[in-house]
């Protein structure tokens, strides 16, 4: 499960529609949408906290193996790397979605993606664009 | 089809291996392994790098011919693996070629046609060539359909389905 559908579970059970959770934590109900149609992930760190304490839930709940994924190419990489991670999250998404990788190895799959992830962009930035051995 | 098999037995000649994890390391692509139950590996293009990745629960055979596999995704099937096509669910039929091709690309790659025919020639069945070749018998089969297309006239019992890595272990090998 990925960040924006966590967040549409907690809004709906919590009978809560996108322009009322907006108002309480500052941001527009478009935004609310971007982020549980998982396209955009909150810039700042005070909106997640915002979000935790009206769902009453923890940060890292909320946040979870994706979202984490996607601060820390945010971090390393900055805005070029925080949307390549989202294009990955949405890559796997839609694998997940397609219903053809089983449960069990779901968390192995994104794991090992995530590690690939990083390891190209260290390899890139090691020695530019590679040339071939032979 | 024809270049498929021009394909692989260029890589050979360039190489002079059969080994898909020696030809993978000569071609730049990454092999990586991760602890997947019933994934038997993929194949995913990340940020100009080319990844394959290989179930580490699997026996060495199996490992092998999935590196093949994932290998013949690589060569034949990169710029839909860059463009993000190979993991979209509403094109199913399309995935199945591609299945397919990199099935008939790890038959050419692994089995030298000359090993086959001296099995071949002794009469083996296809379940002792596999054995003897150490490759699955549905390779074997496919590697029978390419030598035919080439003009030998060998019996084939029937025509794996593009997804047999998938279907007959009840384990799955996805390109991503």
């Amino acid at each position: 499960m990925l960040f924006g559908d966590r967040l549409k579970n907690l809004r709906e059970t919590a009978n809560m529609t996108q322009v009322e959770l907006g108002s309480l934590i500052g941001v527009s109900d478009r935004v609310i949408g971007y982020y549980e149609a998982n396209t955009r992930f909150p810039r700042k760190q005070e909106t997640l906290r915002k979000i935790s304490e009206v769902f009453n839930v923890s940060v890292d709940y909320l946040v979870g193996t994706d979202g984490r994924f996607i601060q820390k190419a945010d971090e390393q990489y900055g805005y070029s790397g925080k949307r390549q991670a989202q294009e990955i999250l949405s890559d796997v998404k839609a694998l997940f979605a397609g219903g053809e990788l089983p449960e069990a190895d779901k968390d192995d799959f994104f794991r090992t993606v995530t590690e690939m992830y990083f390891e190209a962009k260290k390899s890139n930035k090691k020695y530019g664009r590679r040339k071939l051995k032979h | 089809m024809d270049n498929i098999i021009r394909h692989a037995d260029g890589l050979v000649r360039r190489f002079k291996t059969r080994n898909p994890f020696e030809i993978a390391d000569n071609l730049n692509v990454l092999v990586r392994y991760g602890d997947f139950e019933h994934l038997k590996g993929f194949y995913k293009y990340i940020c100009r790098n080319r990844f394959i990745a290989i179930s580490s629960r699997s026996d060495e055979t199996e490992q092998k011919i999935v590196c093949s596999h994932e290998l013949g995704h690589d060569q034949l099937h990169r710029s839909q693996a860059k463009a993000g096509l190979m993991s979209d669910y509403d094109i199913y039929n399309t995935i199945d070629v591609y299945e397919l091709e990199a099935n008939y690309f790890a038959a050419q790659l692994l089995i030298d046609s000359s090993a086959f025919l001296d099995c071949a020639s002794k009469q083996y069945t296809y379940a002792q060539i596999a054995a003897e070749l150490k490759v699955h018998e549905e390779l074997v089969i496919i590697k029978g359909i390419i030598l035919n297309r080439q003009g030998y006239n060998l019996n084939i019992p029937f025509v794996p389905a593009s997804d047999y890595l998938g279907e007959s272990k009840n384990t799955y090998s996805l390109c991503e």
